[in-house]
Order: structure tokens, then sequence, then C-alpha cells
């Protein structure tokens, strides 16, 4: 039970982090031009709202094998919240600009943990038997 | 034998498990805090040394009114678009006491995607230069083609070329990262200049009219022969070609640099030595609770036949692997922050700022952990032995009461 709920949280706080990262936490370059970075931004605020949707499903769900599964959707969100500024989308070229200098490095901070988190719990919920809580 | 003893060590680890928890969290500050502190110290003074090998000249004139912009570019690397004649070179060359004269001039790309492709252009004489040369990291003695080009560390190119103004240029060396906007520039010989210009208006590029004029010169960089004294050499720069610059020292720069640097390592320093220390005092505080919570058990273990050192090796064991856990997680999470932040770190103290390389990185964690497993023992030590040494039938009689 406790379980649950501290995991959602976590993956709800994440989501809404992911959102709020490339919009006002450490915004991408502004210009009227729209960038790399710009796109970015937008794919990033749908990945962000699908973590934090999946969070609150998660808390939903008692079956040990749902939020497994779950726990697997937001590994591979994880992933994409970092593929988007280094593959994907990508991001200005110049070092010094703002969405490189902040919003990246915030980005992968947030990437990483989304991972650890999902791949952790995922590995918690497969060793503790398949007992419902 | 080996991994019962680690599970007998971990469900001991388990079974105190609140204290356990503080141990870790504990040992996680106290890495995060020594492992960010000098990775943020060591990259600082990389960056600074950095900065001493890149401030090639004596003296540097600058167009009037744009020192503060030169200074930038000496800091930070980010260049501005400031021009004079571009014959005040020649005129100051053969004046006595000047050992060394080269020029630059900057141009700024300003294609229609600003970020994708934005990279910043510096054009030089490659037959005087002495500014460029030490940062080129391949060796590339010929001297530059009108279509060649160098470029900054940062520079991404497809199949050795780079594209500006809708043309191909061959790439024909890389030079070493100096953690400024210096990486993210693209070095011309002098000659290409009027063709790149032309190539820019083409692409309808906007230009100053002074940029398309294209005799100009941004900075020209100067060395003196020694027992020349700066300002005889700079009075007479001025009776030569007039009173259109303002000089740049770079050397004084440098200087004022290294104070800021020494009062921020300092702080840095100051912070590390006042959490450690409060920090140590804690984990003494778990490392009692937790150890002395065990007289005990240590004294029924020792009835069934233990020796004192295996319990001692017992206890110590059991702090150990929970500080090397906390530890690794501390520096794990330092790293996660403070080396993608690098470059923000850099820009928000104003400083020069060249983060550590991966095995830097790893060797810098590995020492940490080392030295955090050190401080755990240091910490738990005492109450070791003092455990291990009471007599166990004192300690069962005491449990009795």
């Amino acid at each position: 039970m406790k379980n649950r709920f501290i995991v959602a949280a976590l993956f709800l706080l994440a989501g809404l982090l992911v959102i709020l990262i490339p919009t006002v936490l450490f915004p991408v370059c502004e210009s009227e031009m729209k960038m790399a970075c710009y796109y970015t931004k937008q794919a990033e605020i749908g990945v962000g709202a699908v973590i934090l949707l999946l969070g609150i499903v998660s808390a939903l769900f008692s079956e040990k094998r749902t939020r497994a599964g779950i726990s697997i959707a937001q590994f591979f969100n994880g992933a994409l919240v970092l593929a988007l500024p280094f593959k994907l989308t990508g991001l200005c070229k110049m070092s010094d600009m703002a969405c490189k200098a902040k919003t990246q490095p915030a980005l992968i901070v947030i990437g990483v943990l989304i991972l650890v988190i999902a791949g952790v719990n995922f590995g918690y919920l497969a060793s503790t038997g398949s007992k419902d809580d | 034998m080996i991994k019962s003893k680690i599970r007998s060590i971990l469900s001991g680890v388990k079974s105190r498990i609140f204290y356990s928890t503080c141990l870790v969290i504990t040992t996680a500050v106290l890495s995060f805090m020594l492992f960010s502190g000098s990775i943020i110290k060591s990259s600082l003074n990389k960056g600074m040394d950095n900065m001493d090998r890149r401030l090639g000249s004596d003296i540097m004139l600058v167009p009037k009114g744009s020192r503060e912009e030169a200074e930038n570019l000496l800091l930070e690397g980010q260049r501005g678009t400031f021009y004079f004649d571009g014959s005040v070179d020649d005129k100051v060359k053969d004046i006595e006491g000047i050992s060394e004269v080269t020029s630059q001039c900057f141009l700024k790309s300003l294609s229609a995607d600003c970020c994708s492709s934005e990279v910043e252009l510096v054009f030089y004489d490659p037959d005087t230069d002495f500014v460029v040369g030490p940062w080129i990291e391949t060796n590339y003695k010929n001297s530059l083609k009108k279509d060649d080009v160098i470029v900054g560390s940062d520079i991404v190119t497809e199949n050795g070329t780079i594209k500006l103004f809708g043309k191909d240029y061959e790439v024909v060396s890389q030079m070493a990262k100096t953690g400024t906007a210096l990486d993210s520039s693209v070095y011309f010989s002098s000659e290409s200049m009027a063709s790149v210009i032309a190539d820019a208006e083409e692409k309808n590029s906007f230009l100053t009219e002074e940029q398309k004029d294209g005799d100009i010169l941004s900075s020209v960089f100067i060395n003196l022969n020694a027992g020349y004294n700066e300002d005889d050499v700079i009075r007479e720069c001025h009776e030569k070609a007039g009173d259109v610059f303002d000089v740049v020292y770079p050397k004084q720069l440098n200087e004022s640099l290294s104070d800021n640097l020494l009062r921020i390592t300092d702080i840095v320093g100051a912070v590390i030595l006042i959490g450690g220390v409060l920090l140590f005092g804690i984990l003494v505080l778990i490392n009692s609770v937790i150890i002395e919570s065990r007289k005990q058990e240590v004294a029924l273990l020792r009835v069934l036949g233990n020796s004192k050192g295996k319990m001692a090796a017992m206890l110590i064991s059991e702090t150990g692997i929970v500080s090397l856990f906390g530890s690794l997680v501390g520096c794990l999470l330092g790293a996660l922050i403070v080396i993608p932040f690098g470059r923000y770190i850099g820009m928000s103290l104003s400083m020069p700022y060249l983060g550590p390389d991966f095995i830097g990185s790893t060797l810098q964690i590995i020492f940490i952990m080392a030295i955090v497993f050190l401080v755990a023992l240091v910490s738990s030590i005492v109450f070791v032995f003092h455990v291990t040494g009471i007599e166990p039938y004192l300690a069962l009689k005491k449990e009795a009461e």
C-alpha cells in the first residue's frame, strides 16, 4: 500500500517537473523563430503529461503486475525524456544558449531519476511476489 | 562462506533499518558535498589554467569603447562585433619594443535558423598568429588554405566539412576544449574574409556597413620584447595609429580572476569543512546508538564462542557496507547534478569552467568513497572496541536486571 502511493506520488512529481523544466524552471531559448529547442519543449510537455497521468493511474491499481507494467512504461518514458534533447528533436548547438546550459542538464537529472525510480520499483515489485496490495 | 557472511551482514543492516537509513543519508550527504565541492573546485582551477594559456599576449588593442566586450571575449570567449580600421596592425608592427603582432576579425554567422547553425567566425592570419595556434589539437602545420577552416571543440562536422552561408568548407583541424564560447567558433584565414562576406550577403544575412566594407579588424594582439615598458609602447601606438583603440591587459585580467577564484575556492572549502565536521558529529551519534544497542547481542555471540576480533570485524563490516552504499549514492547524485550543470555554474560565477572527464570523475568517486569509508570507520571504532571489550557476563547480567 505504502509503496503504491509513494511511487505514484514520485511519478506524479517527476511528470510535473518534466513539464515545468522547459517551460518555467529552466525555460528554453526565447525567440520569435521556432528553433529546435522549441520543439523539444513541446515534446517534453507531452511526455511529462503521460508520466504524470501514469503516476495517477498506478495509484488506482492494487495489482502488482499492473504496477510493474506501468513502471516499465515509465522507464521508457524516462528514456524518452533524455532522448528528446539529445537525439530526437535536439537543442541549440551553442553551449552558452539557455536551452543547452540550463534546460538540458535539468532534463538529464529528472530523466535519470525517472529511470532509477521506475527500475527500482519494477525490481521491488518483481521480487516481492505476486501478492497484491 | 563469503556469501553467507554477506547475507548475515545484510540481515544485521535490515534489522536496524531506521538507523541504517540515517547512516546512509548522512554518508550520502557528506559524499555529495565532498564530490560536488571538489569537482567544482578542480573544474574552476582547470578553467583558470586554460585561461592562462589562452591569454596569449601582453597587450591587446581593441576598438575604442569596446573594452568591456573584449574582456568578455577573454573571460568567457563571447565575441562581440566591434571593429576598427584594417590597417591598425600594419601601423603598429614596426614600433620598437614590439616582438610579435597578430590580428583577428570576428563575425557572427547570422543564418536563418539561428541555433542549429549559428557559430562565431574568426578570421586570423596564420602567418603571424600566436593566439590560435596553441589551441589546435591535431598537428596541423600547413598554412590554412582559402576554403579550409579550423573549428572549436563543440562544432559538429559532417564528413569533415561544415556548411556556412550555403558553402561547404573543409575542416582541417579541431581546437582543444576551452570550456567557453570559443568552443563554438570557426576559424578562417584572413584571406577568406572577402568571399565569406560575399556569401553572407548573397544569403541575405544581416551585415553592417562596416562588415560589408571588409577592411576591418576586431583586435590586435601584441607581445613585447623583454625590458620594454608597456605604457611607452602604447603611447607610441597611439601616435602611429591615432586615438582609435582601447587597451586590454590580459595578464591583469588574469590576476583579478585568480583573486576571485581564490575567494570562491575558500568559500567552497569552508562549507565543506563546516559541513564535514557537523556530519562527522552526526555519524558518531548514529554509530553510538547502533553499536551500543547491540551490547547484549555481541555478548551472546561471544558466549557462543566467537572471538572479540570476529565481533569487531562484524560490526565494522556492517558500518563499512552501509557507509560505502551511502557514499556511492551521494557521489552519483553529485555527478548527476554537478557535471551536466557545469557550463551553467561557470556562467553564473562568470569564471572559466572546464568540467572533468569520465576517468577523472570515476577516480574522484573512488577517492571520495574511500575517504567517507575511513571517516565512517573512525566514527565507529571507539564504540566497537567498547562493546566488544565488555565482559559477556556483565553485559548479559545488565540485560537480565
